[in-house]
């Protein structure tokens, strides 16, 4: 959470301090040719909607096209260290209700849309808001009352409770990024043609080839040092490796095992474990059979052995994570029931819940790196406590549409929330309201709160405190009782890895993100 | 002869109409709804109504293929579920690739197979005819991606002397040529096969006719006999034999992409089944359908030139 | 007669040599719990990406899973599935093929017009598409291999079935009046029924190749079930440190595929030749 302090002081200072961070090079140490290949570990975009991407498949593509009012630390997810963006400064009135931002002059869009203004502001926030786009952020925004303009260069919101971390989602990330009004009034379908105001423009798209973006030179920051990004996609961990090994590519994003990381190193390549705090936990169905039974669910939490899950993975890729709210986020803690790893434990609490000999249970399994073998692991693992899990492996598409009709008992999943706190992630997965089979669904998978008791007061009870410490208080109860009742699994959270060869000079360190992002700094030097 | 071109171009617009039709309507048997690949795992019930609404997915059924065959007629397939891109242009990105990779093994499969089926007919029983049926069942054996796997190994992998993968940067037709060797191998050393066994029966049954033995007895040099009469005689079952491998060089084509990390119309639906891109793998199948349909049509065609004993009637 | 025709099969070398390879894949696949040296699919995270030695023949995967007990478990499916589907489109090809035929007219109009229409794709496209629509369950992949060859061996059996028509003791009986269900158990069955068991011998070997493919694909047999396609899969995706992994189980599966192409083989010259080397030819358009 930003404090208030801090807040007031960056717009104070960081005016136009942030723009003057390159170093200075001689020319003939920046390569002459200064075109980043990228190898994208993807088989194609899906959509470039900045409202809309969610997947690691768009979103680090529409994070180098568009921007917020505000921006965050280059490489990182870090809403303590906010900058200007599109807004130079902001203010909020002495309830923290009102606020209202004071937007750059003369920025311009790309292609031929003009200059940015208030309208594109006050657009973009409707466009989120609405119900005809079905963005998924639109809870993020569900605080405004109001959005206003003053003139083309000021936006007044009015916010339904008070709110001093309000700030940190109008930046350039999800429901903070502003689209350009006209563009969509002129019909312009931005799933495949973005237009925005970043570095970086869109240039052309080759379905499952390759994507280009173009250097925007009229970028209100300056002409950006890289004159093209090409995004090959190549969702094939072999060739990507090779790739990069050739020089074909200058990065790309390894497997999330040790082994590839270790060959990167030893090949003289850099590189960068990004913590994105994406938390992997095994979702139960409280109401399902036998898992509705607390000492089965006990049982299985007995039964994991994350030891086995991070030498799987490596020691620079897998962290044991113990609570639902990971390390990462803002609320976690440790003081909860905690089950240590003990089969013979298991064992016995599943003989008390009546399976002696053990059960068997289909779970439906998505085929992709990110869940299949952690699932095989799984298996193996409580196939050690008498829990047969049959996998049914579907294609990923497949696998999210049938955990949304609640057809399997354990649901894997990966995920971090932001702002990156205990709330939204909390609010997600285990509020009522976002149960599955419900209207307001969207991922509480194990149905907790759903006709049982839950935790749904402490979270409305957290969500708009204005006290640091008794939202942390909530939160930490809200952990114990989701880990006495073994809702979910937590199991660990993994970093990315990513690699790139030593010409690659972000300007910046690559911290949290899934994928390589670029500034205007960012350059190519001499080999 | 036009008589014949007419029936022969008929029953291939019948064909390709007929896969057409079973495409769209099992396309539309499936559970699956195009709004949530679409749309994606946070929609809301409003967007994915809009979207069915936009999208002519509400009209009846036949109302949608009436829109889909009329479209098709002229080139328009529709667009994209996943990046809304036009379906056409996508198409005709990658179907050259795809034309090249099959022509050029079927250029190794003719290069190989028909000298050695050749030779091995002339020197019935040697150790060349002996050679050529082994070589013959290894390459009817050889699954085509495992083929593509174990000289990507060899030649990339181990020696360097190939690239791993196809064109990063747009290259040189030279490089091109290039990067299309290894594909075209490990595609036409199993047209290879297919091709010799072919050329050594109908060789066999040439050599074994009249005239080649009165063309013998009266001194005619064996080679010429071959060359004159033998091999342009047998040139018809083969071509005809090439036209039917069309489909399996095709399909082929979709591993052997897949394993080279090659554009195509056969990586190109392989992505579109993993995406559940509904409208793309719809296109691809017609399109692989109407390639086919086009490559028979024009082998049915060729006899006439190949043999001047066939005539269209 | 068919059984007569076929015992040369026992002095041909190679037949034999090739059957003797189907027996072993066959035991592989009964006894393959008793015989593995390892669990198929045990993992042993400490162990993963061993290359081949005394304790893992082939290696072991990412998981520390030993290869050579997955590649042995992996005759299973390979079998199941390249029988299973043949034996779906035979019965449901030759029946058809058959009638097709005999009756002639519209009918044979008809099925002769779908059968090309079927023949225009390549069959692992067919195959792709049913695993596509219906999923990739065992059976689904037996569904989807199996009617992609069913145009195969409707043609084998009406062409046979064109020729034994004209035949006079065929076109005696029918004068007599005999059942069309009958003629046809009676007389041409057994006519038809030789180049179909070749052509099943065949197509045996192109659906193993083809649940390889579509595994390969990612379509087929879904992990930590091994299926030699996937077992290739994971290896290719380790091709730079291990290639072992995808080389070996490879070559079992080609030469699974070879043993059953040189038994076919034998078989297609003991019997008729004439009649069966079209019968090749339309084998080979199907793939």
């Amino acid at each position: 959470m930003i404090s208030r302090r801090r807040l007031g002081g960056l717009a104070a200072t960081m005016g136009v301090a942030a723009l003057a961070r390159p170093g200075i090079l001689r020319a003939q140490q920046l390569a002459p040719e200064q075109v980043m290949q990228v190898g994208f570990p993807v088989a194609d975009t899906g959509t470039l909607d900045p409202h809309i991407a969610v997947s690691n498949a768009d979103v680090p593509i529409v994070q180098q096209v568009y921007e917020g009012l505000l921006a965050l630390p280059h490489g990182a997810l870090d809403a303590t260290q906010l900058s200007p963006g599109l807004a130079e400064r902001w203010e909020s009135s002495p309830d923290r209700k009102v606020w209202t931002f004071h937007l750059r002059r003369g920025v311009r869009w790309h292609g031929d849309f003009g200059e940015f203004s208030s309208a594109d502001v006050l657009f973009s926030l409707e466009r989120v808001r609405g119900t005809t786009l079905g963005s998924p952020f639109r809870g993020t925004l569900a605080n405004i009352a109001k959005a206003e303009a003053d003139g083309p260069l000021t936006v007044r919101i009015t916010l339904q409770h008070a709110d001093v971390g309000f700030p940190a989602l109008m930046v350039n990330h999800q429901a903070g990024y502003v689209v350009c009004k006209r563009a969509v009034e002129q019909g312009v379908n931005l799933r495949s043609r973005p237009i925005g105001t970043g570095p970086f423009r869109f240039e052309a798209h080759r379905a499952r080839e390759r994507l280009t973006l173009a250097a925007h030179d009229a970028y209100w920051g300056g002409r950006p040092v890289l004159r093209q990004i090409v995004y090959h996609f190549m969702p094939d961990n072999a060739t990507r490796e090779l790739a990069l090994r050739s020089g074909d590519i200058d990065l790309t994003a390894l497997p999330a095992r040790q082994d590839a990381v270790d060959r990167a190193r030893a090949q003289n390549q850099i590189v960068d474990l990004t913590d994105v705090g994406n938390l992997v936990t095994i979702h139960i169905n409280m109401k399902k059979p036998p898992f509705n039974d607390v000492r089965v669910r006990r049982a299985l939490a007995h039964g994991i052995d994350r030891q086995n899950l991070s030498d799987f993975f490596g020691k620079d890729i897998a962290t044991p994570q113990l609570s639902v709210v990971s390390a990462a986020l803002g609320g976690h803690t440790t003081d909860i029931p905690l089950y240590a790893y003990d089969v013979d434990r298991a064992k016995a609490l599943l003989a008390e819940a009546g399976h002696p000999n053990g059960f068997a249970t289909e779970v439906i399994c998505s085929s992709i790196d990110l869940y299949l073998p952690m699932m095989q692991l799984m298996q193996e693992q409580w196939k050690k406590i008498g829990f047969t899990m049959n996998l049914r492996v579907v294609d990923h598409p497949t696998y999210h549409r049938l955990i949304r009709q609640d057809l399997s008992p354990l649901v894997a999943y990966s995920a971090a929330r932001y702002p990156t706190v205990a709330q939204p992630y909390l609010d997600q997965f285990f509020h009522s309201a976002a149960a599955i089979g419900k209207p307001t669904a969207i991922t509480n998978f194990s149905h907790y709160g759903n006709g049982m008791p839950g935790i749904d007061d402490l979270l409305d009870k957290a969500r708009y405190s204005t006290d640091a410490a008794e939202q942390n208080r909530l939160w930490a109860e809200a952990q114990r009782r989701i880990a006495t009742e073994v809702a979910a699994l937590p199991l660990y959270s993994v970093k990315y890895a990513l690699a790139r060869n030593r010409r690659v000079d972000l300007t910046f360190t690559q911290k949290n993100y899934v994928f390589y992002g670029f500034s205007r700094t960012s350059r190519l030097l001499r080999a | 002869m036009r008589r014949f071109l007419i029936r022969r171009l008929l029953s291939a617009i019948v064909i390709v109409w007929a896969v057409a039709t079973i495409v769209f309507f099992s396309m539309r048997i499936i559970p699956a709804d195009p709004a949530e690949v679409v749309l994606g795992e946070h929609a809301s019930a409003e967007s994915l109504a809009a979207f069915r609404r936009q999208a002519g997915l509400d009209q009846p059924l036949l109302a949608q293929y009436w829109d889909f065959i009329s479209r098709a007629v002229v080139g328009d397939l529709g667009q994209s579920l996943v990046n809304n891109a036009e379906i056409a242009p996508q198409i005709w990105f990658v179907l050259p690739y795809t034309v090249v990779l099959a022509f050029a093994s079927l250029g190794v499969g003719i290069l190989i197979g028909i000298p050695i089926g050749v030779l091995a007919a002339v020197r019935r029983n040697s150790w060349i005819d002996l050679a050529s049926r082994c070589f013959a069942l290894l390459g009817f054996s050889f699954p085509a991606f495992y083929l593509g796997v174990a000289l990507l190994l060899l030649f990339s992998i181990w020696l360097g002397w190939f690239p791993v993968m196809h064109s990063i940067r747009f290259g040189t037709w030279a490089e091109h040529l290039y990067k299309l060797v290894l594909p075209a191998l490990s595609l036409g050393l199993i047209q290879a096969a297919y091709i010799t066994r072919l050329t050594r029966s109908t060789m066999l049954e040439e050599l074994r006719k009249d005239y080649v033995r009165t063309a013998l007895a009266k001194g005619l040099t064996m080679r010429r006999v071959l060359f004159n009469h033998g091999l342009r005689n047998a040139l018809v079952p083969i071509v005809t034999a090439i036209g039917l491998y069309a489909g399996s060089s095709l399909g082929g084509a979709i591993l052997t992409e897949t394993v080279f990390n090659r554009p195509g119309l056969g990586k190109l639906l392989v992505g579109a089944i993993a995406q559940r891109d509904y409208n793309l793998i719809q296109a691809g199948l017609i399109v692989f359908a109407l390639v086919i349909v086009a490559v028979n049509l024009a082998i049915d065609l060729s006899y006439g030139f190949l043999d001047p004993r066939v005539k269209h009637d | 007669m068919v059984v007569s025709r076929l015992r040369p099969i026992l002095e041909d070398k190679g037949a034999m040599a090739g059957l003797g390879v189907i027996l072993l894949f066959c035991l592989m696949a009964l006894l393959a719990p008793w015989i593995a040296p390892h669990d198929p699919t045990t993992q042993n995270v400490r162990d993963a990406f061993q290359g081949p030695g005394a304790r893992y023949w082939f290696g072991t995967d990412e998981f520390g899973r030993d290869v050579f007990s997955r590649v042995i478990h992996g005759a299973r499916p390979a079998l199941m599935i390249g029988v299973f589907s043949v034996v779906l489109s035979v019965v449901l090809g030759m029946p058809l093929g058959m009638l097709a035929g005999f009756v002639g007219g519209r009918f044979d109009t008809a099925v002769s017009a779908v059968v090309d229409v079927m023949m225009s794709f390549p069959s692992l496209l067919l195959a792709l598409m049913v695993v596509t629509l219906l999923g990739s369950a065992p059976s689904m992949v037996v569904l989807a291999i199996g009617i992609s060859h069913v145009p195969v061996f409707v043609r084998l059996a009406r062409s046979s079935t064109l020729v034994v028509r004209e035949l006079d003791f065929v076109a005696a009986s029918r004068s007599f009046g005999a059942r069309t269900g009958h003629i046809l158990r009676r007389h041409v069955m057994p006519n038809v029924i030789g180049p179909t068991i070749v052509m099943a011998t065949l197509g045996i070997a192109g659906a193993i190749r083809e649940e390889a493919g579509l595994s390969f694909l990612g379509l087929g047999i879904q992990p930590p079930a091994p299926s030699w396609g996937n077992l290739i899969r994971d290896g290719v995706n380790a091709i730079l440190h291990a290639p072992t992994l995808a080389l070996l189980p490879g070559l079992v599966l080609t030469a699974s595929v070879l043993a059953f192409n040189i038994v076919g083989d034998s078989v297609r010259d003991m019997l008729d030749p004439h009649d069966i080397a079209a019968a090749a030819a339309k084998r080979d358009r199907a793939r």
